[in-house]
């Protein structure tokens, strides 16, 4: 798409930066403390066969080789950074396919696959705990039903994500390159604008239906919050560049380039203090619309991930189907963790670390190694200093759900249980 | 065994089912023996009885009156919206989130989201843009005087908010234009006013306001509600003054403007909507469908757009150009073709680039035998027996089938129809995908043996799809469920027992007209329930 969007949250910053001086080399940095952050990440579909990750026997733990097993083959170089759990079990909602339950420690509406989450995700939370908004993208995460969204806001609330990597920085650095004159004159009909808005939604809101209004109120509080960004700002602490988007596309051959954009966008805006919490889905619940058919990505495979790859790969075992899965899963892992870690950890934050020291990414799946609920298989990476890095612990029975109290403990949010708390058994060691 | 039992009667007597059950007991469409004794006093709670059939005035909701909940425009509204009133054709609203569902189709109900709402705001701004630079005359009195200001909001504003502005709104606007103006120029203030309306509450909701307190809020709302259920756009100059008129308060005017609106090339878009959605076959257009390469090099993102504008044409032509009987739907051999399609089907090419084509007798019979109906419900390497009868079952018939239960532990080596767990439901279904085993995964004919049995109807047993189609075709069932799938897209929601006498009324309208799929319309779209409902429902 054209560059519609544009979030001025650096106005305040332009507006005090003195004329005739380049835009950029204003700003002091933002906060010279390191931040923590959080970025979750989600794989469709299970996370193959136990022996293509697990480093210990059911119950055991291990210290992690230097060379991961073949599904973590490709970050073998950040394995002393890595916390891998294995055999958790996804209690809630206890379903195969049920991504939007993953991050909210309960249970779906109705406890029904295709009904959205019923409560706020991790993400979400974190991110309204640290007055932050979280970054929320995802590839093709479509239809927009409810197992296409694993962030929530609460009850009935899903996230939509950003798919376009564009959107994404039009969102968030649109305004970054014009100069503070121009830039206030937009700021200031911007505003005008958007106090007219507020007033039509506002009458609006009394004449819906009494049990519409909630509704209406949620559109109101977006724009408010618009317009409060128009007056706050933010001071970027990076120069985000000019990156170049192709025409955004959600065919399956813009995949690869779509999933590399929003990845590059992620890492931005944590580079830039926008945020401190992301998330990143990779498709939407079994991503069967989805094909590896990426040639110039180094795969070829013209089968979808669902029925053509995952279950194949289950229903009927054959060492192509094992080796087309092994491939696709392994690019996926490639492109979306490896490629996130190496790109965190080649930016330095203001502690002098990379990004990814101050950072933790924690890689989900939807599903566990028996393509149902059980058998779950969780990456946690990040810095060495402040988590417990280096380890295969596995966790027969536990619950997934036990590894998000474990998280916002880490971010500084202690807790025993995240969710629902008659699913929970206390925190996992992290 | 005992679970298997306890959750298939579950499923039968969920919410709607029952209804349901009853319309098939009428009708000899099933022959459940869990049919329940309860439904006949639903219906006559509802007011319909087979022996005192109402008219329209004689539904009485006792509970209050249907819902026509509020919803968003969705993103085909609202780029058609742009388009009619501003001849904006460059569909902005690709942009937008994907529209969410509501009772089977596109609906946009739930709260909008953040994401959303900022790209409301830059979207409007672009195509406000857009519009201030494109050749739409938006005013020819000099907009620097108060007079002319006060003309190009009353009658802008009319058009974007789809009905009169109140003096309030007249004042607010016009003071917000001439600030703009003051400070930026005319150009500026154009391009601010169009933005605020676009993104103004009352451009992106259909919404029964009931504090209003104006005049011809209702009639305007109807209009409203006819435009975008007949032209999927908001209505026009004549529509608006219809409206205000008094004339869709009278129920003989309102049945002919419905059946001009109709006649109205702007209707075509509502019936490829309408089909894409109700068959499911959108996802030909999403790159969603898949097909295995080696054994369908043919199968490409182009040809899978030919299939849907095949669908949604063959629709349309049915009901806007000829009989327009469930009958034509399911029997019609014509064909929007174009050359990939054309060889599929073993018909010769089209002169131009596409046009009508005749299918080969015997192969093919209507909307079911089609390539694109068939390619979305199959799998990647051969036509789903599953799919296909979960289809015909639910869609063409309207009846509900429970989701598979959850965590089943199944032996492969035992069959569907022999696994108690399976058969209950797959009994109704995988019988009639066998009958369109001749058709392969991307619709194809083969030729293979394909012998179905569809329980329910007078006469289950039928060869290929030819043959189904002609069980379908004269099916009250059918018929029913037409007007069904009319009623939940006219309305965006599921439907409930309220809708029991609107329902009856509707499809009784089209079973007398023979099945007319126009009757169903116009039986919809001139309901007290359509007509007069309100914004019922459960706080979200």
């Amino acid at each position: 798409m054209s560059r519609f969007l544009n979030r001025r949250r650096i106005i305040k910053a332009a507006a005090a930066a003195p004329l005739g001086l380049p835009f950029l080399a204003q700003f002091a940095k933002a906060d010279e403390r390191p931040h923590k952050r959080v970025i979750f990440l989600m794989s469709p579909n299970d996370c193959m066969h136990r022996e293509e990750w697990a480093m210990a026997e059911q119950g055991g733990n291990a210290s992690l080789p230097r060379e991961l097993p073949s599904y973590l083959a490709p970050l073998s170089a950040f394995a002393d950074r890595l916390a891998v759990f294995g055999d958790l079990h996804k209690k809630a909602h206890n379903r195969s396919h049920c991504p939007q339950s993953l991050l909210t420690g309960t249970h779906t509406l109705n406890q029904n696959a295709d009904t959205n989450a019923s409560s706020i995700s991790l993400d979400q939370f974190l991110a309204q705990e640290m007055d932050v908004d979280a970054a929320t993208f995802g590839v093709r995460c479509l239809p927009n039903q409810p197992d296409a969204r694993w962030s929530s806001l609460g009850v009935d609330q899903p996230v939509d994500p950003i798919m376009d990597p564009a959107v994404a920085f039009d969102l968030y650095f649109g305004d970054h390159d014009i100069d503070p004159v121009t830039l206030e004159a937009k700021r200031a009909r911007k505003k005008s604008l958007l106090d007219r808005v507020s007033g039509d939604l506002t009458r609006f809101q009394s004449q819906v239906a009494a049990h519409q209004r909630p509704r209406v109120e949620a559109h109101l509080e977006a724009v408010r919050k618009i317009e409060a960004e128009l007056d706050e700002g933010i001071m970027l602490s990076c120069d985000p560049g000019s990156p170049t988007f192709g025409k955004h596309a959600t065919d399956n051959a813009s995949v690869p380039s779509t999933l590399k954009g929003l990845i590059d966008m992620m890492v931005q805006v944590m580079a830039c203090g926008i945020t401190r919490v992301g998330s990143l889905q990779f498709g939407r619940s079994g991503a069967e619309e989805m094909r590896p058919t990426w040639p110039e990505a180094g795969i070829d495979i013209d089968r979808d991930f669902h029925f053509g790859l995952a279950h194949r790969y289950w229903d009927e075992p054959s060492e192509q189907a094992t080796l087309d899965r092994r491939a696709s899963e392994t690019w996926l892992a490639t492109h979306m963790v490896q490629y996130l870690l190496q790109e965190l950890d080649a930016r330095v934050d203001v502690d002098g670390k990379s990004l990814l020291d101050n950072t933790m990414v924690v890689w989900l799946h939807e599903m566990g190694s028996h393509h149902n609920a059980e058998g779950h298989l969780a990456v946690v990476a990040g810095g060495s200093d402040w988590l417990d890095t280096g380890m295969f612990r596995s966790f027969p029975g536990r619950g997934i759900n036990d590894l998000l109290p474990a998280v916002a403990t880490k971010m500084g949010f202690a807790m025993d249980v995240f969710g629902d708390p008659e699913i929970a058994t206390g925190r996992l060691p992290l | 065994m005992r679970r298997t039992q306890g959750w298939l009667i579950a499923g039968l007597l969920i919410p709607g089912c029952g209804a349901l059950q009853a319309d098939a007991e009428r009708t000899g469409t099933d022959t459940s023996d869990e049919a329940s004794g309860e439904d006949g006093a639903e219906e006559s709670d509802g007011g319909s009885d087979d022996a005192d059939v109402p008219t329209d005035a004689q539904c009485v909701w006792e509970e209050g009156v249907p819902s026509v909940p509020m919803r968003r425009l969705t993103r085909l509204e609202y780029d058609n919206t742009v388009r009619d009133l501003f001849g904006v054709m460059s569909q902005p609203a690709l942009a937008f989130v994907d529209d969410s569902p509501a009772g089977g189709f596109d609906a946009n109900d739930i709260a909008v989201s953040e994401l959303q709402t900022r790209l409301y705001i830059d979207v409007a701004e672009a195509v406000a843009a857009e519009i201030v630079a494109g050749p739409v005359l938006l005013s020819d009195c000099d907009l620097g005087e108060v007079p002319c200001v006060d003309g190009f909001v009353a009658t802008w504003g009319r058009r974007v908010f789809r009905r009169d502005l109140t003096e309030v709104e007249l004042v607010e606007y016009r003071d917000f234009f001439t600030q703009m103006r003051d400070e930026h120029g005319i150009d500026a203030a154009l391009e601010h006013t169009l933005t605020a309306w676009l993104a103004s509450p009352h451009f992106l909701y259909l919404a029964h306001r009931e504090s209003a307190n104006e005049p011809l809020a209702d009639a305007y709302a109807q209009a409203s509600r006819l435009s975008f259920f007949l032209w999927s756009s908001a209505p026009d100059d004549a529509l608006l003054d219809q409206a205000a008129a008094g004339q869709l308060d009278e129920l003989d005017a309102l049945e002919g403007i419905v059946r001009d609106m109709l006649d109205d090339p702007r209707a075509a878009d509502t019936l490829a909507t309408f089909t894409e959605q109700w068959l499911h076959v959108e996802a030909l257009t999403t790159g969603v469908v898949a097909k295995d390469a080696e054994l369908y090099p043919s199968f490409d993102p182009a040809l899978a757009a030919s299939m849907d504008r095949e669908l949604q044409a063959l629709f349309a032509d049915v009901v806007l150009e000829r009989e327009g009987t469930v009958r034509e739907l399911l029997q019609t051999r014509r064909a929007w073709v174009d050359a990939p399609l054309a060889a599929l089907y073993g018909v010769d090419t089209p002169a131009g680039e596409e046009g009508w084509a005749e299918l080969p007798e015997g192969e093919r019979a209507g909307i079911l035998t089609r390539a694109g109906f068939l390619t979305v419900h199959a799998h990647e390497r051969e036509g789903s027996v599953v799919k296909r009868g979960v289809i015909v079952r639910r869609d063409l018939l309207c009846e509900e089938l429970p989701p598979p239960p959850p965590e089943l532990d199944l032996d492969p080596a035992v069959g569907r129809l022999d696994n108690p767990q399976c058969a209950g439901c797959h009994v109704l279904m995988d019988p009639i995908g066998e009958g369109l085993r001749e058709y392969d995964a991307i619709g194809r004919w083969t030729g293979a043996p394909s012998s179905g049995e569809i329980g329910g109807l007078p006469e289950p047993s039928f060869d290929g799809g030819v043959g189904l189609s002609e069980v379908l075709a004269d099916a009250e069932s059918v018929q029913r469920c037409v007007t069904r799938q009319l009623f939940k897209f006219s309305h965006r929601r599921a439907i409930t027992e309220a809708d029991a006498c609107t329902l009856e009324l509707a499809e009784q309208a089209v079973i007398d007209s023979g099945g007319d799929i126009r009757e169903a319309i116009v039986a919809v779209a001139t309901s007290d329930s359509f007509r007069f409902g309100l914004d019922e429902g459960d706080a979200p």
